[in-house]
């Protein structure tokens, strides 16, 4: 398990929001109930998981081991699921629905200003009127226009 | 190799080399020159972006400005339209007088009929004495009269400065409730005034821009540290 971080750092950049994280869980867990049924080192169970999940899994545990056995694989995705469980989370509150591309450019400003391993949370609220609100570890940065305007002096 | 032949080879080479270097230049020119220009673009827009808002503000300013004008006008009509006691007072006290005076010369009327009777009625000697009770009498009523208008005046004075009193406090709380209430309208009308105002303005790729715009200046004003 030499390689840990290296996965640890690829599985980030694969996670950008909460959504993300719930679907790899749900096939982390898919995966360790097929490799329970078929208990084989073959990894054709990974076809039933979504390509890009499988791909990771895959990856994963090429890189840290050579031929691993099931109870090795396993260990993988134990990791993976520990790795992914610690991600922290920023919430995001916006006046609009962002797009994927969008997203990416808010998680990688996140990432590069604040934490280089968090996943972002959406929330909407239109009645901020423009701007966001950003929730971290009990912290509440309100940087949106209401907050603004509200306190400005008519 | 004759050497016309080595020489034109080497010249071939050295040209090749002085058109390639030359390329290069020029390719490196080119890539700056769009750096620049990319930096202007983003410049650009940013300024574009900032005074777009500051005028989405000034805007919104301007309206809620408006509104707050507005409440405090319908505000003022409200407190305009309320009685006006001190002109129902006067109106009621002269009233009173008007009666009091009235009823001061009916009572002289009678009281002078009924003693210039008992006068006509009584014996030569008598007459003196009977025409200066009469007088007594009627000074005294008079007095009487004088006495009672000036207690009622006071009553009434007294009165008046009561209702003023109240009306007073009445008014200073009306203020305040209408103060609070044009405060609460006025947060509630806000961002329902500026979320009109931008959402008419702002298409969800602008909003994305002043969001980005926003987390960057927070970060350099040192506000987004987590």
């Amino acid at each position: 398990m030499k390689r840990a971080p290296a996965l640890s750092s690829q599985l980030v950049s694969n996670l950008l929001t909460q959504e993300d994280r719930w679907d790899l869980l749900q096939s982390l867990e898919k995966a360790k109930q097929l490799l329970y049924l078929k208990s084989t080192t073959s990894d054709h169970f990974l076809d039933q998981l979504r390509h890009d999940h499988a791909e990771l899994l895959r990856a994963a545990w090429s890189q840290l081991f050579s031929e691993p056995s099931p109870s090795e694989i396993l260990e993988v995705i134990t990791l993976i699921e520990k790795s992914v469980n610690r991600l922290p989370v920023i919430t995001l509150t916006l006046t609009y629905h962002p797009t994927r591309v969008q997203i990416k450019e808010l998680a990688s400003f996140i990432r590069s200003k604040i934490n280089n391993q968090a996943i972002l949370e959406f929330q909407f609220e239109p009645n901020l009127v423009g701007g966001l609100v950003v929730q971290a570890e009990g912290q509440n940065i309100d940087l949106s226009l209401r907050e603004t305007l509200l306190h400005a002096k008519v | 190799m004759s050497p016309t032949n080595l020489i034109l080879l080497l010249t071939s080479l050295v040209s090749l080399t002085l058109v390639f270097q030359v390329a290069l230049a020029g390719l490196l020119f080119l890539s700056w020159r769009r750096f620049k220009i990319d930096e202007k673009s983003i410049r650009y827009t940013a300024r574009k972006t900032s005074k777009q808002l500051t005028d989405l503000v000034i805007d919104a300013q301007k309206e809620s400005k408006d509104l707050l004008l507005e409440s405090q006008r319908a505000a003022h009509d409200q407190l305009a339209n309320l009685p006006d006691y001190s002109a129902i007072l006067e109106k009621e006290s002269h009233q009173v007088i008007q009666e009091l005076i009235k009823w001061q010369e009916t009572e002289l009327k009678r009281l002078h009929k009924s003693w210039t009777e008992k006068i006509a009625g009584a014996t030569a000697s008598s007459q003196h004495e009977m025409e200066e009770h009469m007088l007594q009498a009627l000074d005294s009523f008079n007095q009487e009269l004088s006495l009672s208008l000036k207690k009622h005046l006071e009553l009434l004075a007294e009165e008046r400065a009561q209702l003023k009193a109240e009306t007073q406090t009445q008014l200073k709380n009306y203020t305040e409730e209408q103060k609070k209430e044009l405060a609460s309208q006025v947060e509630k009308a806000l961002p329902q005034v500026f979320k009109g105002i931008l959402q008419k303005q702002l298409s969800p790729a602008q909003q994305h821009e002043l969001v980005m715009t926003q987390l960057q200046q927070a970060w350099e004003e040192g506000i987004l540290k987590v």
